[in-house]
């Protein structure tokens, strides 16, 4: 008996104390409701700001940053205070967008890429427009020509940040091994792929578990062989895609895959793997955007000072040239329509993003899309200059392409890539069904 | 109290030599394939990528990098994590048990006519798939101003727990002599009285078994942690080891320790309340 | 004694707050969840009604029904390989081997690991380069033998299948030892005098006596396979070229990545009609036996 009770007893306990501490953590909890309800101290005007991300992880510049950069405005505003939660990348989409279909969003969050991701929620009015905050002061300080890629439909919703092209990545210690030369045209890519194999080394690896992997590497054999204006076209008259010049950059990708250039492992690599698998020294190159240069560059990874980057090859038969880039758009932080407080949100919005855009340039996160005179760039890796370098000889940008395409037809052409390089399904059958995709709803 | 049921006697017989060790090789074999694995992932847990990635995969660690733990533990606030995870699973485990206790002996033992309809009912629970749940759990707890507190985790956790709970317990009752509660009322206890004091105790290997189902799921729950949980303050052990997993995807060892971190508890809670366990699934299952 | 147990206040106590409990966080969402399906909605703004569409398109789409197949093979596969070798193990420990306790122990370990950081571990096991899996078989001089095990089609199902039925042989198997162990020994006795052989005795007088334990076993290895999630996304997300897609992941997939939660709420309501269908149908199965 004495046993029973002093069990129940302390399953009662236990559960006070649950319940306690639960309360507790209620009442902070009501103080940080997402919608900006700033009851919490009510005596002086405090209000407070939610910010969400997706930063997290030491390989990123940014998750170090956005911290940083909230403490600074947190001391510098104490009636402004900001509170942020950084998620992973894949729970961080589930999360928002649980959020943003229960009317739930955060203050200010982050977007994916301008296109198929936000565009949504803008038109059904869940992000506020901020068009007449954006004073000429703040519009000369950022780049020219960025402002307008941001747009939809002539307004404005977000403030860039930086911006990320994708380039050729070549390890030239593997190179060398093999004695093979840096390709500038398509012919001299086979040729390398041809000797890297004979060397046992693998040309190229691809994270295609994750699908968009290499969907970059069609997208920019469809620019080489098609051109720019191509494919902007196809982009708003979908028939266009079912052209000579995309079926021949199919059969390109196909060639490239039957002649080796890919690891055998592909389809059950991920994207990190892949960044694992190349830093490690594994493979030759690795077609990606610049926000890999970090680990490409980190001191314990094999690849250290060993890897340049270089325009992909131009095709001696096509129509795009060394100045059409894949990249190119920003993806920046938006308001939620239904924050209590837009001007101070845009307060902050502004000064995150130029702080991030600025500082994330300096510590490799991107390329900058505020003006950079006068920064201290020393402290760019090569391979972050070079990309700035590449930047200024670019004439035309196409965001990748699952950001330009409407949300299922991205996820049909990240398929019918993976087909391609599967050798399931011909590059007529592809052309076919690209054509059946959706047209764009951005404005190209 | 009969003989513990792992205790009687074997009825096979004694089988020739050359059989039982066949048997027992067949034995270790099996036991073998079922905890490998696990020695796989303890052992890459302490290496390096060069280790690993040589191919130099089957062996015991060359050198014990425990600094890979370290790294997993420092991957800030993880004391914070563990902690909430803490909370969170004894809030539930406390909940479920009470709850399911009370409602299982209801519909095992008083007279209604709703009682089989009810246990069928609660077994509905086991079938939803919870990510179909996600966005409407989000919205009732908005409503209930819930979200971003600690309730946010233990009121979905207990509520999802309730159906194999409640089955569990309810078979035990089941098997519990009647007897005991008719002498208890004839002593002149009340229900309420005769439950807790008497019944209840009866059923503890149930409830140690219902406690470890119950740690094992809200332990390692992470889609409604991630969903409805912002502020690092409440955030439990699972969403922190993913993130920490996403963050060090090409360091094996690092992503092992966290692995590993992860698991230990459960495995040395497990440990601890093995015989009851044990008993209370064999008494329980027998009446289905 | 009867007016004692059939106070209906105190039943209400009883089990009031269990029923408020589950009819607000589990039923609600359900009604919910069924009433998304009859829309066309993006997740944002209002949804259109659509009637039963979404249930017909579930049901003409080869995507959805590929889906569906691999389900109930998966549920197949636990029922065929899995529960057999459960019982197996668990006739052989019931029957008072050395190290019955140990054993016991071990098989049950993998059912406490979390499923996330199984897939995690298996994902590695599975490895192409860096694999135990293909380490292995190099190692016994089996290099032909290695391949991509979660990339390519014809491995990847199967390949998927083996991490759950791995985790999950010991807990049936506890199950069913217990079912085993509590046979009258009596019983086992007469069948011994009968002169019956081990095998026989197995399958004349315990099998049938363990249909309980075997019924409940039998449900809730078809339910969890119907349900399956988070192993089979993290593992292979349901690739490649959806080849390992089973419902769960179609629908997370479909509400997460392409904004269809009306959709998406069809395939849920169909995952739990599913369920309920199988363990009704079990349930009636048992019972004319």
């Amino acid at each position: 008996m004495k046993a029973l009770r002093k069990n129940v007893l302390l399953a009662a306990l236990a559960l006070v104390l649950a319940i306690g501490l639960a309360a507790c953590g209620k009442e902070a909890g009501d103080a940080t409701t997402p919608g900006g309800n700033g009851e919490g101290a009510s005596s002086d005007k405090t209000i407070e700001l939610t910010l969400w991300d997706q930063s997290v992880g030491s390989t990123d510049p940014s998750a170090q940053l956005i911290p940083e950069i909230v403490d600074e405005w947190n001391k510098a505003n104490p009636h402004i205070q900001v509170k942020r939660t950084g998620t992973p990348g894949e729970q961080y989409k589930t999360k928002i967008k649980t959020a943003l279909a229960a009317n739930e969003a955060p203050d200010i969050f982050y977007g994916m890429g301008g296109g198929s991701f936000m565009q949504p929620y803008i038109e059904n009015g869940n992000v506020l427009e901020i068009t007449s905050y954006v004073t000429d002061e703040v519009k000369a300080k950022i780049k020219p020509g960025v402002l307008e890629t941001l747009e939809y439909e002539e307004k404005l919703y977000t403030l860039p940040v930086y911006t990320h092209i994708a380039n050729l990545y070549i390890n030239t210690e593997l190179f060398e091994k093999a004695g093979a030369d840096i390709p500038t045209t398509y012919s001299e890519l086979l040729d390398a792929v041809d000797k890297l194999r004979a060397a046992g080394i693998t040309p190229a690896v691809i994270g295609e578990k994750d699908r968009w992997p290499g969907m970059y590497w069609f997208n920019i054999i469809a620019l080489r062989q098609a051109g720019y204006d191509a494919v902007v076209e196809a982009f708003h008259n979908p028939s266009k895609w079912n052209s000579p010049d995309i079926i021949e950059a199919a059969r390109k990708l196909q060639e490239l895959a039957n002649a080796g250039m890919f690891n055998d492992s592909l389809f059950s690599m991920s994207y990190e793997e892949m960044l694992g698998a190349y830093n490690a020294g594994n493979a030759a190159m690795m077609f990606q955007a610049n926000w890999v240069n970090a680990g490409i560059e980190d001191p314990s990874s094999a690849t250290s000072g060993k890897v340049v980057v270089v325009p992909f090859p131009v095709f001696e038969d096509g129509k795009g040239t060394a100045h059409e880039f894949l990249g190119g758009s920003s993806d920046g932080f938006y308001i939620s329509a239904n924050t209590k407080y837009p001007d101070e949100a845009y307060e902050f919005l502004l000064y995150l993003s130029e702080q991030l855009g600025t500082r994330g340039f300096l510590a490799g996160a991107g390329l900058p899309t505020w003006n950079t005179e006068g920064l201290d760039t020393s402290s760019l890796s090569r391979l972050d200059l070079t990309f700035a370098e590449l930047m200024d000889t670019a004439e035309a940008f196409i965001p990748w392409w699952d950001n330009v395409f409407p949300a299922s037809s991205a996820d049909t052409h990240k398929n019918l890539i993976a087909q391609l390089l599967a050798g399931e399904i011909t590059p007529e059958q592809f052309a076919e069904r690209m054509a059946q995709l959706e047209p764009t709803e951005l404005h190209l | 109290m009969p003989a513990a049921i792992s205790e009687r006697p074997g009825r096979y017989g004694s089988k020739g030599t050359v059989g039982s060790i066949l048997l027992q090789m067949f034995l270790i074999l099996f036991a073998f394939v079922q905890i490998y694995p696990l020695v796989w992932l303890a052992f890459f847990s302490l290496k390096d990528n060069s280790e690993i990635f040589s191919g130099e995969v089957l062996g015991l660690p060359r050198k014990f990098l425990w600094s890979n733990y370290v790294k997993a533990l420092s991957e800030g606030n993880v004391l914070t994590y563990f902690g909430n995870s803490v909370l969170v699973t004894a809030a539930t485990i406390v909940l479920v048990l009470i709850l399911s206790a009370m409602s299982a002996y209801a519909i095992a033992r008083m007279k209604w006519k709703l009682s089989n309809a009810t246990m069928t009912l609660i077994l509905l629970g086991m079938m939803v798939p919870i990510h179909s749940a996600l966005l409407p759990l989000f919205m009732v707890l908005r409503n209930l101003n819930l979200l971003n507190t600690y309730w946010a985790l233990i009121i979905p956790y207990v509520a999802f727990g309730l159906p194999i709970a409640v089955y569990i317990t309810a078979s035990f009752f089941k098997s519990v002599p009647r007897e005991m509660e008719e002498s208890a009322v004839m002593d002149g206890c009340g229900v309420y009285r005769a439950f807790f004091l008497i019944i209840l105790p009866l059923v503890r290997p149930a409830l140690a078994t219902v406690a470890i189902f119950t740690f094992i799921s809200a332990w390692n729950e992470l889609m409604f942690a991630v969903t409805f949980i912002n502020d690092t303050e409440y955030q439990t052990l699972t969403v922190g080891m993913m993130s920490m997993v996403g963050t060090y995807i090409t360091h094996w060892g690092v992503v092992g320790a966290g692995l590993m971190i992860a698991t230990i508890p459960t495995i040395l809670i497990y440990l601890l309340l093995n015989k009851q366990v044990q008993e209370s699934m064999i008494a329980g299952a027998v009446k289905g | 004694m009867d007016r004692v147990f059939s106070n209906k206040r105190d039943i209400a106590v009883f089990v009031g707050p269990t029923l408020l409990l589950f009819v607000a966080i589990v039923l609600v969402p359900i009604f919910v969840s069924s009433y998304y399906s009859l829309l066309d909605w993006n997740g944002i703004g209002n949804g259109k009604f659509i009637g039963l569409d979404n249930y017909v398109e579930m049901f003409t789409d080869s995507r959805a029904l590929n889906s569906m197949k691999n389900s109930l093979l998966f549920a197949a596969a636990s029922v065929f390989f899995q529960l057999p070798v459960s019982l197996l193990l668990a006739l052989i420990l019931a029957s008072s081997v050395k190290g019955e306790g140990f054993y016991r122990t071990v098989y049950f370990i993998p059912v406490l690991i979390s499923t996330v950081v199984i897939a995690q571990l298996w994902s590695k096991i599975y490895n192409a380069d860096y694999g135990l899996l293909n380490t292995l078989l190099k190692t016994v001089g089996l290099p032909d033998l290695a391949s991509d095990w979660l990339g390519q089609r014809k491995t990847a199902l199967v390949a998927s299948f083996i991490p759950i039925l791995w985790q999950y042989v010991g807990y049936h198997m506890l199950l069913m030892y217990a079912g085993a162990k509590s046979i009258s020994s009596e019983i086992i006795e007469a069948a011994k005098i009968d002169g019956a052989s081990t095998i026989r005795t197995a399958f004349s007088v315990i099998i049938p006596l363990m249909k309980p334990v075997l019924k409940v076993s039998l449900v809730f290895s078809v339910i969890g396979a119907l349900k399956i999630f988070d192993l089979i996304y993290v593992l292979t997300g349901g690739g490649p070229f959806f080849v390992t897609e089973v419902p769960s992941t179609l629908m997370y997939t479909t509400i997460f990545d392409t904004f269809r939660y009306g959709y998406g709420s069809a395939i849920s309501v169909f995952i739990i009609l599913e369920c309920l269908v199988f363990t009704i149908v079990i349930n009636k199965l048992f019972k004319t036996e």
